[in-house]
């Protein structure tokens, strides 16, 4: 860095810790973080974070930018470790990297690495790290290919790393998810070989002996999640037979929403209902149809693309701009005539989803 | 194309950046250095491509037009697409990167992108009929008129 640069990034944070002394608000925690961050001192610039969140507790941006700082300085330690083991490849800087990537969620290249381990005579410590891979890109994808990939993966690894439990629990895991319950009853069977008398796993064998009668086979269960979507535990079905009560408060967040300047539709869908504000009669049924196939589609696409589950659609055009949430209570949506979609719109459209999900969990 | 991509992939939290035909064929694409392209390029932009077409008749049904940037954030990551003219500049971002704040850096690409493209037309060789009658260069011109004895 410039001589000249440094003193300007001290008077800076200078500045930045002046003004937090003067009001400990969550911007000015917000924005020393930011100063740190600019002179590339991302753990400092954490530790900020981390300050503020403990008097301002989950605010979103201090939260953010704790995530995002905490990434920064894994990037820079994945990139150090990605040179060294260049020079020196040792199991020690493939696993220190593989967790690196695995925290990141860039489960591609933690699997390319496992492999790259196993061509330099690794073994089942490298499995273990593609089969966590493969595990979290099929529980964020939920592609039918990349559970069965994931299966066989922890088969290899079971007889790699005999005795050990880890296998056994991620395959566990896995087919609890899914709903596979004879399968996780087989599990927990040969859990219970390694960890005989365990009271937590008897009580497990019960349940899955009670549940396994009505329950598919795994195949059939990878199957199910694939068509839908979901896992059982998120099935939309249970959500939709919540009842009015729980949906009552979206209409006036709608309303509020859509009389906010610039918007011009408010939807929110659940199943086969839909509310929908600012456009009336066949209108108004044509932009709810529009969300939902802008929701569906988008679920697709993503899945394909290897982004997980969907958070957020956000779309810009000749039409202005639109937000779609696609949410476990429903899909929010809000359309306004601006280019780009005004400030408050989004947190408002969230509080709607989560109003939603709070209200669902409440009536179970 | 890679001067168009290098100073995206620059960028903090972006993993990868692309150039797509708008029918899903890859241009170019830029990783961050000392990484290989994990992700396929080719299928990233086909899926992008065939998301984009799949909105357009969903938007349709409501008779609304968003055909100019597209953002579609996951669990395990973002995708960022933006027109270019006759050109898809698209953008993959790391989780917890704000599509936002590459608001600016993809309109200064596209900018980037435009020069490129201008400078390339220039650049290019004249048909061979229109390059026959033109004169080749300044000192051809000088020659033809000012002929040596």
């Amino acid at each position: 860095m410039k001589f000249l640069d440094r003193w300007m990034a001290r008077t800076r944070l200078r500045n930045a810790r002046t003004a937090l002394a003067r009001d400990a608000s969550a911007e000015n925690f917000a924005a020393l973080a930011l100063e740190h961050a600019r002179i590339e001192d991302y753990a400092q610039a954490e530790r900020v974070c981390a300050e503020g969140l403990a008097s301002l507790a989950s605010h979103p941006e201090l939260l953010r930018l704790r995530s995002r700082m905490r990434a920064l300085q894994l990037e820079d330690r994945a990139r150090s470790l990605s040179s060294e083991l260049r020079e020196s490849p040792r199991p020690g800087l493939f696993r220190e990297l593989a967790e690196i990537y695995l925290e990141c969620g860039r489960l591609e290249r933690a699997e390319e690495l496992a492999q790259q381990w196993l061509a330099s005579g690794g073994s089942g410590e490298a499995q273990w790290i593609r089969a966590r891979a493969r595990v979290a890109r099929y529980f964020a994808d939920r592609r039918r290919e990349d559970g069965r990939e994931a299966l066989e993966l922890l088969a290899r690894c079971e007889q790699a790393l005999a005795r050990d439990e880890r296998p056994l629990r991620l395959r566990l895991d896995l087919a609890c998810r899914v709903g596979a319950w004879s399968e996780s009853r087989r599990i927990v069977a040969q859990l219970l070989e390694l960890r005989p008398g365990d009271p937590a796993l008897e009580a497990r064998y019960r349940t899955y002996t009670a549940l396994a009668e009505a329950g598919p086979t795994l195949e059939a269960a990878l199957r199910e999640v694939e068509r839908s979507g979901n896992f059982p535990e998120e099935s939309p079905h249970e959500r939709v037979s919540v009842g009015v009560s729980a949906s009552r408060p979206v209409r006036p967040q709608l309303q509020q929403l859509a009389a906010q300047p610039s918007v011009q539709v408010a939807v929110f869908e659940r199943g086969a209902t839909a509310l929908v504000q600012g456009p009336a009669g066949a209108t108004a049924e044509r932009c709810a149809r529009a969300v939902r196939e802008v929701a569906v589609r988008s679920r697709a696409a993503a899945r394909r693309m290897g982004l997980g589950g969907v958070v957020e659609v956000e779309l810009e055009g000749a039409s202005g701009s639109l937000l779609v949430l696609p949410h476990e209570a429903g899909v929010a949506a809000v359309q306004s005539s601006a280019a780009q979609l005004p400030e408050g719109l989004r947190p408002a459209l969230l509080a709607i989803a989560h109003a939603q999900v709070e209200a669902a969990e409440s009536h179970p | 194309m890679k001067e168009v991509l290098e100073p995206l992939i620059a960028i903090p939290g972006v993993r990868m950046a692309l150039l797509s035909t708008p029918d899903g064929v890859p241009i170019a694409a830029c990783t961050r250095p000392g990484e290989t392209a994990s992700e396929d390029a080719q299928a990233l932009c086909a899926h992008v491509t065939g998301w984009l077409g799949a909105l357009g008749p969903a938007l349709g049904l409501a008779s609304w037009e968003f055909g100019q940037r597209a953002v579609l954030r996951g669990t395990r990551g973002t995708l960022v697409a933006r027109h270019a003219g006759s050109a898809l500049l698209l953008a993959v971002l790391e989780p917890g990167t704000s599509a936002d704040e590459l608001r600016l850096p993809l309109e200064a690409a596209l900018s980037r992108l435009a020069r490129v493209s201008r400078g390339t037309r220039v650049q290019a060789p004249l048909p061979s009929r229109i390059a026959q009658a033109a004169p080749r260069s300044r000192d051809d011109k000088a020659v033809e008129t000012f002929p040596r004895d």
